[in-house]
């Protein structure tokens, strides 16, 4: 240690640094109302100023219910048609909002003539069942204190004649904002779901697209020493491949394939939820046949 | 000793170190004492994940250095962080008239080189553990402890 290190570090010890006792009470505030077990502890419950708790607490509740004829959906404002055999519609809206919490969760529904839409109703219906339950529950256990929200939203992100991809926004909002998206992608040529693995024609291929995606990380970084990615050799890089066959993906207008991920996933919470782009010419010769007309 | 009871227990042994972190970040009392209340909710539904606890310290401090930041992300009442980054240096050249105490010339740092001094000098800690904290890399940790060195050194010349 160099001596200017010791001097400093001999200062700062023997400054007295006092937490002040407006911040001791919100620590023993928060401490006592913590449950007994950590099992049990839910975000929503616990976060008391951060995001600015409303002065009215006019209870507004507001749920459409599901309405899935034919002439509901053609009446909504600004329904996609994608072609003649895809509509993608609102079939549901949860509202709530009391002030201190707030849900809006669009329910979307691909209406079209084969199975793939079917599998991804179900799905997506799942899912915004176990966000609305979960909301009511916390809601239920906080008694109005605390901020929380959940806002569910949907996007037709591609739509050509060969592909149309849904994408599905969840952002719950605490003290912090942590958002998180599932794509569907459908080949309306065969009227399938297609998984990211599914476009290649060799299992090893996603192990090509993984290494431009760390290869694009590394080049980021070294441009910028602020931007952070769990690569190779990282402490927080797991050893298994980056990409699963079932991971994200959507098509972009230049025709390029781009991989999102989750907050956390790549990369510490502020580097947010990056995308990569993988050019056409890195993957032109790994996808399969029948896919190769969609990247032009 | 309860769950509870030994995870309260440690919060407390370090609330010093949080409050130090989450203030330099965020830069308002009020505002720290969120990320605190935020950083010990979300550490409470974690601590299953926490398998060593004499990692505890570097623990707890990394959930408060990511809620800060998050904080400061997503709410417009606090300083940019681009800005927060970018004006790294301008303490250099700084000509001061009067005596700086230790902690009035940390204070006057920018991040990320305030909190690394922090972690560091006050804290004691390592190189690594500050990265494991910040979410960066040892060699980008040890050149903004190069660079808040030069600052500091500027800063206190006449007592250091």
């Amino acid at each position: 240690m160099s001596k200017f290190d010791k001097k400093i570090k001999e200062a700062a010890m023997a400054e007295h640094r006092e937490v002040p006792q407006s911040v001791k009470k919100v620590i023993d505030d928060t401490l006592d109302s913590l449950p007994e077990s950590s099992g049990k502890v839910h975000r929503l419950n616990y976060v008391s100023r951060i995001a600015g708790i409303a002065a009215c607490f006019v209870l507004v509740l507001f749920v459409v219910i599901p309405n899935v004829s034919p002439a509901y959906a053609e009446a909504l404002e600004g329904v996609p048609v994608i072609g003649k055999l895809i509509k993608l519609v609102t079939v549901r809206n949860y509202y709530y909002s009391d002030g201190n919490h707030e849900m809006n969760i669009k329910v979307p529904e691909i209406q079209d003539e084969n199975k793939a839409g079917e599998f991804i109703n179900k799905d997506v219906n799942s899912i915004t069942e176990a966000l609305v339950n979960e909301f009511y529950k916390t809601l239920g256990v906080s008694r109005n204190e605390g901020y929380g929200a959940i806002y569910l939203d949907y996007d037709a992100v591609t739509e050509t004649p060969l592909w149309f991809t849904l994408k599905l926004s969840v952002t719950e909002t605490a003290a912090d904002s942590h958002s998180y998206f599932k794509f569907y992608n459908i080949d309306r040529v065969k009227g399938e779901i297609v998984d990211l693995g599914d476009l290649f024609a060799s299992e090893d291929s996603l192990g090509i697209v993984s290494e431009e995606i760390e290869r694009q990380m590394k080049s980021k970084m070294a441009g910028n020493p602020e931007l952070v990615f769990w690569t190779e050799g990282t402490e927080f890089k797991t050893n298994s491949q980056l990409l699963k066959s079932g991971h994200n993906y959507y098509w972009n207008k230049e025709g390029n394939l781009v991989i999102p991920f989750d907050k956390y996933e790549v990369g510490p919470g502020y580097m947010g939820a990056p995308e990569f782009e993988i050019e056409k010419n890195v993957i032109k010769n790994i996808l399969k046949p029948e896919y190769r007309e969609i990247i032009g | 000793m309860t769950e509870k009871e030994k995870f309260c227990k440690n919060i407390k042994k370090y609330e010093s170190p949080m409050y130090a972190l989450a203030y330099s970040i965020v830069r308002n009392e009020d505002d720290a004492a969120d990320v605190i209340s935020e950083s010990i909710c979300r550490a409470y539904g974690s601590t299953a994940l926490l398998k060593n606890e004499s990692a505890f310290k570097a623990w707890i401090l990394r959930i408060v250095h990511n809620t800060a930041i998050e904080m400061i992300r997503k709410n417009s009442k606090f300083v940019e962080l681009d800005t927060l980054y970018d004006v790294a240096e301008k303490n250099e050249g700084v000509d001061i008239a009067t005596k700086l105490t230790l902690h009035d010339a940390v204070d006057s740092l920018n991040e990320p080189y305030r909190t690394v001094v922090n972690l560091f000098y006050y804290e004691n800690l390592s190189v690594s553990i500050i990265a494991k904290i910040t979410g960066t890399k040892s060699a980008a940790v040890r050149q903004q402890l190069s660079r808040a060195r030069k600052m500091l050194k500027k800063l206190l010349n006449e007592d250091f």
